[in-house]
C-alpha cells in the first residue's frame, strides 16, 4: 500500500477530476481511516462517524472540481470532514450530559489556587516516545463532554480563532473562551498522571 | 505542614493579593489565561498577569502543566496523520460510498 503522500500527486488529482472510479476507490481507501478518526473525535459514536465519513467522501468526490491544489488534498478533506461533523452536531438535540461542566480548577476562600505540588514535570515530546501513548491521550480528549471537547478541538487542534469557532458553533465569543479554558483545565487534570511521570 | 498553618498561609497570600494595588488573586488570574495566550489583553492587564505569575508558585506549576497538556493533546491528535499502519477501511463502508457516488453523479 502506498503512503498517503505518494498518492497525493497531480496525476491522481487529474484522475479524480475525471471521475475515474479507480482513483475514487484509492481516495476512499487511503484517506477513509484517517478521516474516520477525526470524525470520531468529534462525535465519539461509531455509527455517526461512519455517516459523517460517508457524507464527507461522497461530497469530496463529487465536488473535487473545487479542490484548487493550493493546500494538500488531506488538508482539504480534513476541513470537509470537520464541517460535516459540525453540521451534524448543530442539527442534533443536546443531550443533558453535554452540559456537565468539567471545571476542575480549585481555589480556597481567598482565591488562592489549590494546586498539588509538582516535584517533576515530564515533557510532551518525551512522553510521546512511549508506545500507544498518543492513543491514550486521544481517548482522554474524547472523554471530555461534547460542548467542551469540540471547542478544544477547533481552537487548539485546528487552530481556529475564537471568532471563527463562535460562528461555526453559533455561540458567542465569551462562551467559546470559557469553554476553551474549562476544556483545557479538564484535559490537564486527565493528563496529570502522565505529566507527573506517575502512570499512563 | 499542619493544616491550620497551611490555611493561615493561604489566607495571608490571598489577602495580600487582594489589597496590593495591581495584584490579582489566582482565581482572577485564571479568568484571563485564555486572553493572555491569545494576546488579547491590554498592556496593563498583561503586566498584571505576568506579575502574578512571577510571584505565585501555584500558578507557575499550573501554567506549566496547562501548557504542556495542551501540547501533548495537540501532538497526539496530529499523530493520526503519522500513523504508519492505518487500519483498513471497512469493506461495506467503502462499497456504500462508491455506490452513492455512482448514483448521484
Ligand atoms: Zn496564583
Amino acid at each position: 500500500m502506498k503512503s498517503i503522500q505518494e498518492i497525493d500527486d497531480k496525476q491522481f488529482i487529474r484522475e479524480l477530476k475525471q471521475f475515474d472510479p479507480k482513483a475514487q476507490t484509492l481516495l476512499v481507501k487511503h484517506y477513509g481511516p484517517y478521516l474516520r478518526k477525526i470524525a470520531m473525535s468529534y462525535v465519539k459514536d461509531e455509527a455517526a462517524a461512519d455517516d459523517i465519513l460517508q457524507d464527507c467522501l461522497v461530497n469530496a468526490i463529487q465536488k473535487i472540481e473545487q479542490f484548487s491544489g493550493e493546500s494538500p488534498l488531506r488538508a482539504w478533506l480534513r476541513r470537509i470532514v470537520i464541517n460535516t461533523a459540525l453540521m451534524r452536531i448543530r442539527s442534533q438535540k443536546r443531550k443533558a450530559e453535554d452540559f456537565i461542566d468539567p471545571t476542575t480548577d480549585d481555589f480556597d476562600a481567598y482565591g488562592t489556587r489549590l494546586e498539588a505540588p509538582w516535584p517533576q514535570f515530564m515533557n510532551a515530546e518525551d512522553l510521546l516516545t512511549q508506545k500507544d501513548l498518543s492513543k491514550t491521550v486521544r481517548k482522554k480528549i474524547e472523554e471530555l463532554p461534547e460542548q467542551f471537547r469540540i471547542v478544544l478541538l477547533l481552537r487548539d487542534i485546528e487552530e481556529m480563532s475564537t471568532k471563527e469557532v463562535a460562528s461555526a458553533l453559533d455561540i458567542n465569543e465569551g462562551t467559546v473562551k470559557v469553554r476553551l479554558h474549562r476544556a483545557r483545565a479538564a484535559l490537564k487534570q486527565k493528563l496529570e498522571p502522565m505529566l507527573r511521570g506517575e502512570a499512563v | 505542614m499542619i493544616k491550620a498553618l497551611k490555611n493561615m498561609k493561604a489566607a495571608f497570600s490571598g489577602t495580600m493579593m487582594k489589597i496590593t494595588p495591581g495584584m490579582i488573586t489566582c482565581e482572577e488570574f485564571d479568568k484571563i489565561i485564555v486572553d493572555y495566550y491569545d494576546d488579547n489583553l491590554s498592556a496593563k492587564q498583561r503586566r498584571t498577569f505576568e506579575r502574578h505569575l512571577k510571584i505565585c508558585p501555584h500558578c507557575q506549576d499550573y501554567i506549566k502543566a496547562y501548557n504542556e497538556s495542551r501540547k501533548l493533546g495537540a501532538l497526539s491528535m496530529e499523530e493520526i496523520y503519522n500513523d504508519d499502519l492505518p487500519e483498513d477501511m471497512p469493506e461495506e463502508l467503502l462499497q456504500a460510498i462508491l455506490e452513492t457516488v455512482k448514483e448521484k453523479p
